[in-house]
């Protein structure tokens, strides 16, 4: 709503607005400036296993024709979007650099090369939960659960159900064979990114596009400068900065 | 050294899930809203759990179980219903957060300091000052007045979304909104007076 809507309904001045030597002004302003850490949006994605789920379908978007050729080997598709949904998304997307994603498939085994140490596991949120090593569980089991309330509002929710880890299978990725060198060189040069890191950039890019797509540059933009300020030299950034100049063309007025 | 396993994947379905009955395309359909949800919603929800009193240190693992609540019942949300649904479960999951700061403080065991600074760039001293300061005014309204003046002082919603979100009366969202300026003002007041009566006495 804009100033005349509100003043239309007799809402009063924001303290954000008021004299800028007053405390309280600025007391409001240091709380309205406040952010979460970095990553931890990011974090959570992970956590609820779509960081997985976003990096399949930038696969699907950018090297549809390397997972076909992937795919091709039997049957392989779903199998992946088993292993990135629920188990280590993160692991499948290590070796999508600079937009290119490798897979090697040996009939029928699928083995993803985790090229660095850091899994998701490593991340501050997922360390503290009870999250097996290597494994982003679709449901967090973490424990203890509070217990919450049922929520007075209509589409309310009780919270008291406790969460049901799913029977996700336990599994390590190591490579049956190593990257191959068909990385370009620039990859190849790059500082690995780890599993988690890539998999949060590949959820903010995806959602970016998805804002573009859905004819909202503005989000687009939001989700850029979070991109931007999380992951500055990031391994997509790149393709952020596309997406950006995109955004911002379909934000400017039009003469 | 990395721990190596093979793993044989095969073509098999994936294991029932919670949703085991939603249809694959649904089941997209929720982790697309769900993703967006926590793209768009996070640092609301964040800074939601800290202005009810969670404790910035155990902030991030509150807001996933605000999201990990949200993707369980996201079905059962309306569309357009989604922030007035996780404001109102960040209150929830704060709320638990809350017993159990008190528990633990009962039962002698460290307690965590509420004015604990985030450890972002931003996070300077000055500003990690100013923010236990406001910490300790939006602690000082009851949960009825800090929701409203959280909303529309911090979040800066509008009056009539804050009384959509919060299912009350415009007229009620207004008159906590005047009650919680009130007393946001008295805090400010003793906060300044306490602060001359400091420089004063040094």
């Amino acid at each position: 709503m804009d100033e005349q809507g509100r003043r239309s309904l007799g809402a009063p001045k924001r303290l954000s607005q008021g004299d800028p030597a007053s405390l309280g002004t600025q007391l409001v302003r240091a709380a309205r400036g406040e952010a979460p850490p970095p990553g931890a949006s990011g974090r959570a994605l992970l956590a609820l296993g779509l960081g997985a789920a976003s990096a399949t379908s930038v696969l699907a978007g950018t090297a549809s024709a390397a997972t076909k050729g992937a795919a091709g080997a039997g049957g392989l598709a779903p199998t992946v979007a088993v292993a990135t949904k629920g188990i280590l998304g993160a692991g499948l997307s290590t070796w999508m650099v600079g937009g290119v994603l490798v897979v090697a498939a040996t009939g029928g085994v699928l083995a993803v090369g985790a090229s660095s140490s850091r899994g998701p596991a490593s991340s501050a949120s997922s360390a503290r939960s009870s999250a097996p090593s290597s494994a982003v569980p679709r449901v967090d089991a973490r424990s203890p659960s509070p217990t919450v309330d049922p929520l007075p509002v209509t589409s309310t929710p009780t919270t008291t159900d406790e969460a049901s880890p799913e029977a996700t299978p336990r599994v390590h990725v190591a490579p049956l064979v190593p990257p191959p060198r068909a990385l370009t060189s620039a990859a190849a040069s790059a500082p690995p990114a780890s599993p988690s890191t890539l998999s949060i950039e590949v959820a903010l890019v995806d959602g970016a596009r998805e804002a573009l797509a859905d004819g909202d540059p503005a989000r687009a933009l939001t989700i850029l400068d979070r991109y931007d300020r999380e992951h500055p030299g990031g391994v997509l950034a790149p393709e952020a900065a596309l997406l950006r100049a995109r955004a911002r063309a379909k934000s400017a007025p039009t003469p | 050294m990395e721990e190596v396993e093979l793993v044989r994947l095969q073509a098999t379905p994936p294991p029932p899930t919670p949703s085991a009955t939603a249809t694959p395309s649904a089941t997209a359909r929720d982790d697309e809203r769900l993703q967006q949800l926590v793209t768009e919603s996070y640092d609301f929800v964040w800074r939601s759990l800290v202005r009810f009193g969670v404790p910035r240190s155990e902030a991030e693992d509150a807001a996933q179980e605000v999201f990990l609540i949200t993707s369980r019942k996201l079905p059962s949300i309306a569309s357009g219903a989604e922030t007035a649904f996780l404001f109102q479960t960040a209150r929830r999951v704060a709320s638990n957060a809350r017993r159990t700061i008190r528990r633990r403080r009962e039962g002698d065991e460290p307690s965590i300091d509420h004015e604990d600074p985030s450890t972002g760039p931003e996070a300077t001293l000055e500003a990690s000052r100013a923010r236990g300061m406001m910490d300790r005014l939006v602690e000082g309204l009851t949960l009825d007045l800090r929701e409203v003046f959280v909303l529309y002082e911090l979040e800066e919603l509008t009056m009539g979304e804050i009384a959509t979100m919060l299912e009350l009366p415009a007229g009620t969202v207004a008159s906590r909104l005047r009650r919680a300026r009130a007393q946001f003002h008295e805090g400010v007041e003793r906060l300044a007076k306490a602060s001359l009566a400091k420089e004063g006495g040094a």
